[in-house]
């Protein structure tokens, strides 16, 4: 198995070891790609973490095939990234590129931004049981299937994991609507 | 019934309804108020609960980086693509264009043709052929100087070494090489002028 390939594994399996290894390997590029391109080590930190997310996302999809090295991958996501944050800052929208880059769609690097619906929903989930939290994540975040749910959460089966789920979403909505 | 439409919901987001279910899904959004209300609130909910999930990621991501943090702010990184600069650029381009008007110069005065009709390099051309005809001009007077005898006059100094001769002239020095070049001649003998008598002292 290559490189590449392994940390997709470790990703999907050991997703704490897989991080340290990719900070370890990519963060002083993302720090030298932002820095050089008008923008403080601080940006070059969450610009870091989202291209981390955006990677976690798209490793957690099934149909997912990657057509390039990691490196390559992550540097497109994190130049896509920091692309967005320039014209949001009306800042110049060209940068001086330092490594190879493929084309990343902007759907592929959408991370849910924050409003003040989800900050009520924020609230409502943190009202929730630990259980019901890690089932809902598990299903609409990192797009588990029931059988994979019940395997993690040790529920007997996919139709009690489920049921479990209908019942959490359930009571989200609840607390949402009491929050609000 | 809650279920189902939380079912159905989920199949419609993830692109699973068939043609029909999913022309049939639309209309009912847009004619049921009751049904379009709980698609948005089902929308939001699995927003924020992505939301929370990120936010977990990110906090599991600061505690990574803050307890390894002089580990991975230590790592080399060597760009593949180098900025680029504007010297080095200069630098090589200036000695790529010396490099090769030498070339053409060579070729002009090896071939005694003109490669490029520019009157431009031309007029250099024929200055360099005329310079270079100079210096050969020189090189032969020189020759043929070194041909010519030199006289030497008694008090004269002749200092042989293996490859030339000096000849000391009231503090003037001649040099005479004795490995010329092909094709160069070199008149070893020198005339040696006669003393002529010195009108006696005693007359």
């Amino acid at each position: 198995m290559s490189t590449d390939a392994a940390i997709y594994e470790m990703l999907k399996s050991d997703r704490k070891s897989a991080f340290l290894y990719l900070y370890k390997q990519y963060f002083t590029m993302c720090v030298y790609f932002i820095t050089k391109n008008n923008g403080a080590k601080s940006a070059a930190e969450d610009i870091f973490q989202d291209t981390m997310l955006v990677l976690y996302k798209n490793a957690q999809q099934e149909n997912f095939e990657l057509t390039c090295s990691v490196k390559t991958y992550i540097y497109s996501i994190m130049r896509n990234l920091w692309l967005k944050e320039l014209k949001k800052r009306n800042k110049s929208l060209s940068v001086f590129d330092y490594e190879k880059f493929v084309k990343v769609d902007d759907d592929e690097t959408q991370l849910t931004e924050k409003n003040e619906q989800l900050n009520t929903i924020e609230i409502a989930m943190q009202q929730l049981g630990e259980n019901c939290r890690k089932i809902l994540q598990l299903f609409y975040f990192e797009k588990q299937n029931m059988e994979q749910i019940a395997a993690a959460l040790n529920y007997t089966n996919a139709d009690n994991a489920k049921n479990q789920k209908y019942k959490c979403l359930q009571q989200l909505k609840k607390q949402y609507n009491a929050v609000e | 019934m809650n279920e189902d439409l939380d079912i159905l919901f989920d199949r419609y987001l993830s692109n699973e309804l068939s043609e029909a279910e999913r022309i049939s899904f639309d209309e009912r959004l847009a004619n049921d108020m009751e049904f379009s209300k709980a698609f948005e609130l089902h929308q939001l909910v699995i927003a924020g609960i992505q939301l929370h999930a990120q936010s977990d990621i990110r906090s599991e991501l600061s505690t990574i980086y803050n307890n390894n943090k002089p580990q991975i702010d230590n790592q080399n990184y060597q760009p593949c693509i180098k900025g680029f600069n504007w010297f080095s650029f200069l630098f090589r381009s200036v000695i790529v264009l010396f490099l090769l008007s030498l070339l053409y110069v060579v070729v002009s005065i090896v071939t005694h043709k003109t490669i490029i009709k520019n009157k431009w390099i031309e007029t250099k051309i024929s200055w360099i052929d005329t310079s270079s005809r100079k210096l050969f001009i020189q090189h032969v007077d020189t020759v043929y100087y070194y041909n010519t005898s030199t006289e030497v006059a008694p008090g004269d100094t002749i200092t042989t070494f293996p490859d030339k001769q000096i000849i000391q002239t009231n503090g003037k020095s001649d040099t005479i090489q004795l490995k010329p070049k092909k094709d160069k001649k070199i008149v070893a003998d020198f005339k040696i002028k006669e003393e002529e008598p010195q009108p006696s002292l005693e007359q």
